[in-house]
């Protein structure tokens, strides 16, 4: 086994990564012009920021399979090659069309045609994961996000006067406007659950994947990041307008409503651990 | 190793005839408009020509090259459009009615729904619109919106940028226009009196906006 191992790098070390490397940093340069735009974003927009944080964990999801990586032989597969031929389509139809999300879409399709045309399909089985991650980093187009933010405020206001009502706070509502005896209150852009969830997902998704817990206990994890992300807006919403009632409006100006980010993000992280000790006690417990 | 040597120069002359793609210039042309927007008249049938401005219901887009807002009246009701036409766009020069529509200014957005008016210059005999209420502390107002790729609207953002995306890399063309209603509503008043009211003005208004745009 030994020897075998020693072979495969042997091999790899001479010739193999001649071939393999190339094509590699051509799509790295080939993909380099769209990151100063999509840097300048993560900087600019507080909601997009994890995007620097997902590199170098996609990073890390390729370093914890290296021990694999190193043995796996190079079987180079055709079918990578209709992958990369849609994500390079996508590439050209999204830089000429000026359409960056098509093009920054594009950049994990050719990186999986890509993995399967020069690795083949044990190498991508390792690798797509952490392919898939740099999802993460490209944010939705705008005109999506407004939209689904503005559902997103809908229901949150819904679901915010519903509880209200039940904590025995009058309320009025009109769209995404809470009308208290003493205030009204907006449910805005930057109170919406939306801005924060492609964070919180990712959060979720690093979590699950770090976690060494069965897969289902971690697809559980992952799929519960989302209403639990949603749940924490509404709880953060319907405690700021419930204590704007009941002990003023001066509870506005308080950290807990100026920093609804951290706040959901504590809450979520908070219930995703909850959840995982919850279901790794159960695991634990099971009759083997 | 001949193997891997074959998919590797594949590889590579797919990215270097990708990064020949991206590079070659498109050639885009700018469409103007066929008649310019200062033919567009102040008054029209049942309308009166009014100074009353919309204030920040209706924020300019200041990097449209070409715009126009008219203000009307009629039975009391003011009634203003406006319209922002780009020759061609791009990443930098784009309409984007969710910035202009969409509250600022102490504006709160409480409803948007999409709704066909009956407009006989439109194809199909109904123009489709986006209706947005407003609201704030002086009152309510009620926005309709919608895109135009030469002669042919479209209601759905999304659907606006494929569009252009078509026309940019098959017809070498992404001009468009961001046409604007907003009419103030009445205490009490709801949103089907105010788009009755659009809807009135959009049967006179849009045959003479149609003229204007490029085929």
């Amino acid at each position: 086994m030994t020897t075998a191992t020693a072979d495969v790098h042997l091999v790899r070390d001479r010739a193999t990564w001649v071939w393999f490397l190339p094509p590699w940093l051509a799509a790295l340069a080939l993909y380099a012009q769209l990151f100063p735009a999509l840097v300048s974003e993560w900087a600019k927009f507080p909601s997009l920021s994890h995007g620097f944080a997902i590199p170098f964990i996609a990073g890390y999801l390729l370093w914890a399979r290296r021990d694999l990586l190193r043995v796996l032989p190079f079987e180079p597969n055709a079918w990578g090659l209709p992958v990369m031929v849609l994500g390079l389509l996508g590439l050209v139809v999204g830089v000429r069309g000026d359409e960056p999300f098509v093009a920054r879409i594009s950049l994990p399709v050719t990186l999986f045609g890509l993995a399967l045309f020069l690795g083949g399909w044990r190498i991508t089985r390792q690798v797509w994961a952490a392919i898939a991650y740099l999802l993460f980093m490209i944010p939705l187009p705008w005109a999506t996000v407004k939209l689904v933010t503005y559902r997103s405020r809908l229901f949150d206001a819904d679901a915010s006067a519903y509880l209200l009502g039940w904590l025995g706070v009058p309320v009025y509502q009109d769209g995404v406007m809470l009308h208290l005896a003493n205030i009204s209150l907006e449910v805005a852009d930057d109170c919406s659950s939306i801005p924060a969830i492609a964070a919180l997902l990712s959060l979720g998704v690093a979590y699950a994947a770090v976690a060494r817990r069965p897969l289902w206990v971690r697809l559980v994890l992952i799929g519960a990041t989302l209403p639990f992300a949603i749940g924490a807006n509404i709880v953060r919403i319907t405690s700021t307008a419930a204590g704007a009632y009941w002990i003023g409006p001066w509870t506005l100006h308080t950290s807990y409503h100026m920093f609804n980010g951290t706040v959901n993000f504590l809450f979520t992280f908070m219930m995703l651990m909850a959840l995982d000790w919850v279901l790794s006690r159960w695991v634990d417990r099971r009759p083997a | 190793m001949k193997r891997q040597a074959v998919h590797s120069l594949v590889a590579l002359a797919l990215m270097a005839l990708t990064g020949a793609l991206v590079t070659v210039p498109l050639g885009l042309s700018e469409i103007p408009l066929r008649v310019d927007f200062e033919s567009l008249p102040d008054g029209l049938p049942g309308w009166r020509p009014t100074d009353r401005s919309a204030g920040d219901a209706l924020p300019p887009d200041p990097r449209a090259p070409r715009r126009v807002t008219r203000a009307y009246e009629r039975e009391g009701h003011l009634l203003w459009a406006t319209v922002e036409y780009y020759p061609s766009q791009d990443e930098a020069r784009r309409a984007a009615a969710r910035g202009l529509v969409i509250p600022a200014h102490g504006w709160s957005q409480i409803a948007e729904r999409r709704v066909r008016i009956p407009v006989a210059a439109a194809a199909g005999g109904q123009l489709e619109v986006n209706l947005v209420t407003l609201e704030r502390q002086a009152g309510r107002v009620g926005i309709v919106y919608w895109y135009q790729i030469a002669q042919q609207p479209l209601a759905s953002d999304h659907w606006y940028r494929v569009e252009l995306l078509y026309n940019g890399l098959v017809r070498g063309r992404t001009d468009g226009a961001l046409i604007r209603v907003a009419s103030p509503m009445e205490t009490n008043e709801d949103s089907g009196a105010v788009l009755a009211r659009h809807a009135d003005f959009l049967r006179e208004f849009y045959p003479l906006l149609l003229r204007s745009l490029p085929r």
